[in-house]
């Protein structure tokens, strides 16, 4: 589904956030990527979506690179920040419908699947009011919504379930499944390692830049026989080393 | 006192760092130099008023009355001045919640902010009333009683103001808050206020370059400063005090601690106040729509709403807009101007430029397009990861900064076409100049903004006043002024025709647009596509 292959973000300040960095994510996978605070999660995630410019390397989504050919490659995401910043003046309604007409979703899809993760969401009921009367949960439903609307090949979340109390985070989780399972694949950054080893297909641990390792749980298990905690803690410790 | 002076340092930091973030200049020295150069703009003009208005009042033998009307000038400038900030710090700022969460005292957080407010007041009492009082002491004899009595004034100054501008805002938030139309009323109170500054301004001004008249209001009770001065007592007591009256000195420190006293009252009323404002209430009707429209109609919608929905941004737009119409209303009250004046004989000759300065207005006064990306703030990574092109998101930023431009033209374009008299080759002069112009400006502005992106701001006042992409804008518009003198100084036949004249700059600014044009969409998109939080 897409492939980042050695990439390599430096910024302005000289920092070097990201280093010949490779990974390849298929149709169908959910894949959690892990990292230490200030590890490169968010800066990848941005070099993927085209918020951030790529210093070296490519991004492939779909086959299409984002570099070169950014349409068309935005046109098979959708994307969650992690922290809810949009133009929030308007009606929660006005912004899906943006968001709609943004990627060409028919009025009739539109209506039925605004309806149905509003309502599984419950926040259909304030649609009608202004986002900046949304709480930051309200928000972050608000926002997958919107990136749920075009049916995306690639799910793109950064730090997802944050601000979402249990029953959300239930919901959002069962989404990403349901999504998977129509053949598509998300791709999304946590802190929670519990959740990320139950809900992925496979993991992606960061630091510093480079990806240190990348398996399934199954096969990272092999290797220490641990919960993901444990290996997450004895892998990111190693590197500091 | 140890977390009082605390909360007072951490505010001042914040409020400093969050100026100099505002100004997105990553060199110190710069910063350093833009300071230095602000400060300059602020005391130098100040000083030179206070040795001109010594000089007039002691050509009557009062030179005294240069500390009253200083005194009176600041608290008036600080009044205006205290209500922007007293509504940032306390109804728009975001860290009350956090403040009351730390084991402090109600009241003291509330005097501290209301302590940190009167040192940015402070500072213009600095400005002001400092100057005058040295003027003052430098050109008479220097007695304890001037020294004394100048350093009260300079800081008891801004009690006044500050209680009065908080009183004002205590009313004006309790209408508001209770009305389902509390934009609309925040964006016309403040345009009522702007037009008070402009009135009181003029008045101000016109008094000042009188001091036969200055010395009328003080015996005879008339004009502004005869009101304030006679009316506001301890404007006279701060004077006789300066000149070395103990029981005026009396009065005058005794008024100041009733105002402390008045503001520590109010303290805890502000506070909740202030709390409140910080939840919003929900006015929506409860009917979910569904429509559908085409990109650029939701780009163009998306533009426009992110000005009409922020207060801030609608008003620094109207603002902008309507600063012809503004200035002539109070002008015409003020009898400046009259329409017989604009349509007489004389001024026949003139009419082409005065109705092309009076359409351009607008986008010479305006600078939304050197905020187009700016105004978007955090939430600028949106458009950033829709499926579409850099130019298509360039182009309809700039597309909503001409409507807002041509809008602004036409609407004093009509209201200058029924108050003057116009024959059709004029407005057709006026629009070709005013066209060709606007659409030059706005490209150039929006380049200045692709080089000064600046998202990330604390308050929308951040973005689209204390911005240095508005002064450059301002600049830019400036420089193009000082050409056109430097030619009209030079080649004086050049401007026989006004007609031609204004033609040939009209096809100058033409190609001017176009180079830009073509500029910004072949090198600069790139630079757009590397823009980011």
């Amino acid at each position: 589904m897409f492939k980042i292959q050695n990439v390599t973000k430096i910024y302005e300040n000289k920092k070097k956030a990201v280093d010949k960095l490779n990974l390849e994510v298929e149709n169908g996978e959910i894949f959690g990527f892990l990292g230490p605070n200030g590890a490169g999660k968010t800066t990848t995630i941005r070099m993927m979506t085209g918020i951030l410019d790529i210093t070296e390397g490519d991004i492939f989504i779909n086959q299409y690179n984002i570099k070169k050919d950014p349409i068309e490659a935005k046109k098979c995401f959708t994307f969650v920040p992690d922290h809810p910043e949009i133009f929030d003046s308007i009606k929660g309604i006005d912004y899906l419908n943006f968001i709609a007409d943004m990627y060409e979703v028919s009025l009739n899809e539109r209506k039925k699947l605004i309806e149905k993760y509003t309502k599984d969401f419950e926040i259909y009921k304030d649609l009608t009011d202004s986002i900046n009367s949304y709480s930051h949960g309200m928000k972050q439903k608000l926002l997958v919504t919107g990136a749920l609307l075009p049916k995306p090949k690639l799910l793109i979340l950064d730090e997802p379930l944050g601000g979402l109390d249990p029953r959300s985070s239930r919901i959002l989780k069962n989404i990403m499944k349901e999504h998977c399972s129509e053949g598509n694949t998300v791709f999304f950054s946590s802190h929670i390692l519990e959740i990320v080893e139950n809900l992925c297909d496979r993991i992606g641990i960061i630091d510093n830049g480079k990806l240190i390792a990348c398996d399934t749980m199954e096969n990272l298990r092999k290797k220490s026989d641990s919960t993901l905690e444990d290996i997450f803690l004895e892998l990111t410790e190693d590197e500091k080393i | 006192m140890k977390k009082f002076k605390s909360i007072v340092i951490i505010l001042l930091k914040n409020f400093i760092n969050n100026a100099k973030s505002s100004l997105n200049v990553k060199n110190n020295k710069l910063i350093a130099l833009l300071q230095l150069v602000l400060i300059g703009a602020i005391f130098v003009p100040a000083v030179y008023l206070s040795i001109v208005t010594f000089e007039a009042f002691a050509q009557i033998n009062q030179p005294e009355l240069v500390v009253t009307s200083m005194y009176v000038n600041s608290i008036i400038l600080m009044f205006f001045l205290g209500i922007p900030i007293i509504v940032s710090v306390f109804f728009f700022s975001k860290d009350t919640r956090f403040l009351i969460s730390l084991p402090i005292k109600e009241e003291t957080i509330i005097f501290a902010k209301l302590s940190t407010i009167y040192l940015f007041l402070l500072a213009i009492s600095a400005a002001f009333v400092l100057p005058s009082i040295v003027v003052y002491a430098i050109n008479t004899t220097i007695t304890l009683s001037i020294i004394i009595g100048g350093l009260l004034a300079f800081i008891l100054a801004p009690l006044l103001p500050l209680l009065i501008s908080s009183l004002l805002i205590l009313i004006f938030n309790k209408i508001v808050r209770k009305s389902k139309y509390k934009n609309l009323l925040t964006i016309t109170g403040n345009l009522m206020l702007i037009i008070a500054i402009i009135v009181i301004q003029m008045m101000v001004s016109k008094n000042a370059a009188n001091p036969e008249l200055i010395q009328n209001a003080f015996l005879n009770n008339e004009s502004l400063i005869g009101i304030i001065g006679v009316s506001f007592p301890p404007s006279i007591w701060m004077t006789k005090m300066i000149l070395g009256s103990f029981i005026n000195t009396i009065y005058f420190i005794g008024i100041n601690i009733l105002f402390v006293i008045i503001l520590q009252l109010m303290a805890k009323y502000f506070f909740k106040k202030s709390l409140l404002s910080l939840s919003h209430a929900s006015n929506s009707t409860k009917k979910i729509y569904y429509t559908n429209h085409s990109k650029e109609w939701q780009l163009l919608k998306r533009h426009v709403l992110i000005i009409v929905q922020e207060p801030t941004f609608l008003l620094n737009t109207l603002l902008t807009m309507l600063v012809p119409l503004i200035l002539y209303v109070v002008m015409s009250f003020s009898g400046d101007l009259s329409l017989e004046v604009l349509n007489s004989k004389q001024m026949n000759s003139y009419m082409v430029l005065i109705y092309s300065g009076i359409i351009i207005m607008p986008t010479i006064v305006s600078n939304i397009s050197s905020t187009a990306i700016t105004r978007e703030g955090k939430a600028f990574w949106q458009t950033k990861v829709l499926p579409i092109s850099n130019k298509m998101n360039i182009k309809y930023r700039i597309i909503t900064s001409l409507i807002i431009n041509f809008l602004g033209s036409l609407i004093v374009g009509i209201v200058g076409y029924f108050m003057l008299t116009l024959s059709m080759k004029i407005i057709i002069i006026g629009i070709y100049f005013a066209v060709t112009t606007t659409l030059f400006l706005t490209t150039i502005d929006f380049i200045i903004n692709i080089y000064r992106p600046l998202l990330n701001w604390s308050h929308p006042t951040a973005a689209v006043k204390n911005n240095l992409n508005v002064t450059l804008a301002l600049g830019i518009r400036f420089a193009i002024g000082i050409i056109v003198f430097g030619l009209y100084k030079l080649y004086p036949d050049m401007f026989n025709n006004y007609d031609l004249l204004l033609i040939a700059m009209g096809s100058i600014f033409l190609v001017l647009y176009l180079v830009t044009r073509f500029i910004l969409y072949n090198y600069y998109i790139e630079k757009f596509s590397k823009i980011s939080l």
